[in-house]
């Protein structure tokens, strides 16, 4: 781990200095975390909801990360969990599958006010939501949040290789889509 | 003139992963055309969200927990499950089956039993009325069985040979 990220660890992890280090903690992955669960679970309200419920699971979690892996890899694995989470309890209450939830989630992003997309944009998140659950999180972060493999294969605990063909089947799909529809 | 390969294992070293050429044109082509019809994905942020989520989350996690008061703990369970085993005891000594409140409820075996058991020969006397009993007394007379029986003799049964 880098020297910086080691050091802020260290401070997390300290009743003197933890409630300073966690501060900073929120302002330098607030925004990558946000994006990454905005594109798990569409709508900005849910969105903070499970931001913040991510943030307050780190903190409270923060003494048991090893240093295995990266801190912020970590991180974007609460933050995955929380939304997929997030998204199998809506389909609980619902009584509804997890892909009826997102599709219910899509359709309401044209009358979303916090989607400025216009048709091609609607119809790519149409696309994304036919894929299967891995292939749309390793899309979504290669494509708009333009992660690199060896981060998303730390985060996500899948090869490079592997996440790599997984993108392309994604991408390849999502055209097919895009021509057909 | 010697055709020279281009980028050969020999020449510089360098290596490729295997069929990386292969698929890449494909590859490429698929990744230009989603970016040229979007490269964004529309989705916007409240102004100003990101400069007030951090105070939200501080105040959260600094917010003290509410007291949680368990349901079953080990004195309500040792409680109630004593409660239970009194009842338990109370039932097998059937002191909550109601006892019968007719002599007729009891069956014969149970009367003669306790007529065995209980009482002496003595006692019995104040109970009967008759100064004198015979042994007729005690035969139950089922008068149309006797009936039945005059009926199937045959008087030859009792001349002897």
């Amino acid at each position: 781990m880098l020297q910086e990220e080691t050091l802020l660890l260290q401070q997390l992890q300290s009743e003197k200095d933890k409630n300073a280090a966690f501060k900073k903690l929120i302002s330098l992955y607030k925004e990558r975390l946000y994006w990454h669960i905005r594109h798990i679970v569409k709508s900005h309200d849910d969105t903070d909801d499970v931001l913040q419920n991510t943030f307050i699971k780190i903190f409270k979690n923060i003494n048991s990360f090893k240093g295995d892996s990266k801190l912020y890899s970590w991180m974007y694995r609460v933050a995955t969990n929380e939304a997929l989470t997030h998204i199998k309890r809506n389909s609980r209450i619902k009584n509804s599958s997890n892909e009826e939830v997102n599709q219910l989630a899509i359709d309401s992003l044209q009358s979303d006010v916090y989607f400025e997309g216009d048709d091609i944009q609607l119809k790519l998140q149409k696309a994304i939501a036919t894929l299967p659950e891995k292939q749309q999180l390793v899309f979504n972060m290669k494509y708009f949040q333009e992660l690199k493999y060896s981060e998303l294969s730390e985060i996500l605990e899948t090869s490079e290789g592997a996440l790599k063909a997984s993108y392309h089947i994604a991408a390849k799909k999502i055209e097919t889509y895009l021509k057909d529809n | 003139m010697k055709k020279k390969l281009l980028n050969t294992t020999q020449a510089s070293g360098f290596k490729i992963p295997e069929n990386y050429f292969e698929g890449l044109e494909d590859k490429m082509l698929t990744q230009i055309h989603l970016e040229t019809q979007s490269k964004s994905s529309g989705f916007k942020v409240p102004e100003d969200y990101f400069d007030t989520i951090e105070a939200s989350v501080l105040s959260k996690i600094n917010k003290p927990e509410p007291k949680v008061y368990k349901l079953f703990t080990k004195k309500t369970l040792l409680s109630v499950s004593s409660i239970a085993a009194v009842l338990m005891l109370f039932y097998s000594l059937n002191l909550f089956k109601s006892s019968p409140t007719t002599l007729d409820a009891l069956d014969t075996d149970t009367v003669e039993n306790y007529i065995l058991d209980e009482i002496e020969l003595n006692d019995l006397n104040l109970l009967i009325n008759d100064t004198e009993l015979s042994q007729t007394d005690f035969i139950d007379y089922n008068t149309i069985e006797v009936d039945d029986y005059l009926d199937d003799i045959d008087l030859n049964d009792f001349y002897q040979e």
